[in-house]
């Protein structure tokens, strides 16, 4: 019986009407455009899914890479506050390092500022006013790449010299950076702790954290330690004098 | 794509094949037209290469089984009768072999697939288990039951299928 469905099939043929119908409507096929342009979907997907991965990869690379920090400001009076700039010396990030430095930024458009810019905005708040006296040190510390660091440092200076006020401008390496923040401490802060506790090693970043910068300066200066060095000009401009410690680098500005 | 040589040979070698699937499964010449030019312009368009002529034929009959039954999945066109197949039947067949293929096309569907690749085209149940998608026990299992239905329409010893 098995035979019998195998000869009953053989009785059905494809005739030749039907293949020479299929062979016509498959040299239609070649001709048609859209056919073609339909079938490339996996090839256009795959390359459309490439594209798009490629261009997310470059997104997030380029989002972090104008985004991450690679310069640091720290201002530093009795309000502590330090400025993150990016690879374009733009603020990315203003971090407040005490209540008084919280006061001053608040309310105070500096992302995305140039940081000569944003340390115009800063000093010539009505709230940093209110500490900027006549016996008060307004210290710039600057940690950035070295490739940045002198550029930053001459903005620096031009800002110094128009602040008004009795202001010294220091520059540090970027290595001390991620040790401030442990601490607490704004790298111009942490700076002078480092300074203050080679003379005197019962002192903890907590009691910086509460101490204004001049005070901070009288206990180094009381150490015998000139910090002041207005007298020294070892190459600054003329308005300008300067004390240069290992890789540490102080200005004075008037 | 495939070049159009290959497709036009593959339409002379396989076309009764294909012309077979479609006849078991569809109602008319008219739908059975459709599937048969579909299968043989997928086979244009797959791209991928065949390890030789029984993966090719493998490839081609599980498109046609799989574009009938899409083809089938419309409801309208399910539930149609299929007196058109009938009558095709009566015009082509000899009147000997009319009576098997009225018993083969009267199977449900599950059954009439395993009948033609084992009895037909010789395959193994392993074999058609590979084509269909389906696991061995069930291609025997659907085999036995096929065979069942056909011994009780037309009579004759079971185990002489």
């Amino acid at each position: 019986m098995a035979g019998k469905i195998h000869n009953a099939f053989d009785n059905i043929k494809a005739n030749s009407q039907l293949k020479q119908a299929t062979k016509q409507f498959i040299s239609e096929k070649y001709n048609d455009k859209t056919l073609l342009v339909r079938r490339r979907p996996v090839l256009q997907k795959r390359f459309a899914i490439i594209c798009m991965a490629l261009i997310i990869v470059a997104g997030v690379n380029g989002y972090l890479w104008v985004k991450t920090p690679v310069s640091y400001i720290s201002i530093d009076v009795n309000p502590s506050i330090e400025l993150a700039l990016n690879r374009f010396d733009r603020v990315v990030s203003v971090t407040a390092y005490n209540s008084e430095g919280e006061e001053v930024i608040k309310d105070l458009p500096l992302k995305g500022k140039i940081y000569t810019s944003a340390i115009d905005t800063i000093v010539e708040s009505k709230t940093m006013n209110i500490y900027l006296t006549e016996n008060s040190e307004l210290i710039f510390t600057i940690a950035a790449q070295s490739s940045h660091e002198s550029k930053i440092n001459t903005g620096v200076k031009n800002r110094c010299g128009h602040t008004g006020h009795n202001s010294q401008s220091v520059t540090t390496d970027t290595g001390i950076v991620q040790d401030a923040h442990n601490c607490g401490l704004s790298i111009g802060k942490y700076y002078a702790y480092l300074q203050l506790v080679q003379y005197d090693d019962t002192i903890t970043t907590d009691d910086c954290h509460n101490m204004s910068m001049s005070e901070i300066q009288r206990l180094i200066t009381g150490h015998g330690h000139n910090t002041d060095n207005t007298d020294t000009n070892n190459g600054c401009s003329s308005d300008n004098s300067c004390i240069t410690e290992g890789h540490h680098h102080e200005e004075n500005h008037e | 794509m495939r070049s159009e040589q290959e497709v036009i040979n593959a339409v002379d070698k396989y076309a009764d094949m294909v012309k077979h699937v479609c006849f078991y499964h569809l109602k008319n010449s008219t739908d059975a037209e459709d599937v048969f030019q579909n299968v043989f312009l997928k086979y244009m368009l797959y791209e991928k290469p065949f390890n030789d002529d029984e993966h090719e034929k493998a490839w081609i009959l599980r498109v046609a089984i799989n574009s009938c039954k899409d083809y089938l999945d419309d409801f309208f066109r399910r539930n149609k009768v299929p007196l058109e197949v009938l009558n095709e039947i009566a015009a082509e067949v000899p009147e000997e072999h009319r009576e098997v293929l009225e018993a083969v096309l009267s199977l449900p569907v599950k059954y009439k697939d395993v009948i033609y690749l084992h009895y037909y085209e010789g395959y193994s149940a392993v074999e058609i288990g590979k084509i269909l998608g389906k696991k061995e026990n069930t291609v025997y299992s659907l085999l036995s039951r096929g065979r069942k239905i056909l011994k009780e329409k037309l009579g004759g010893d079971e185990n002489g299928w």
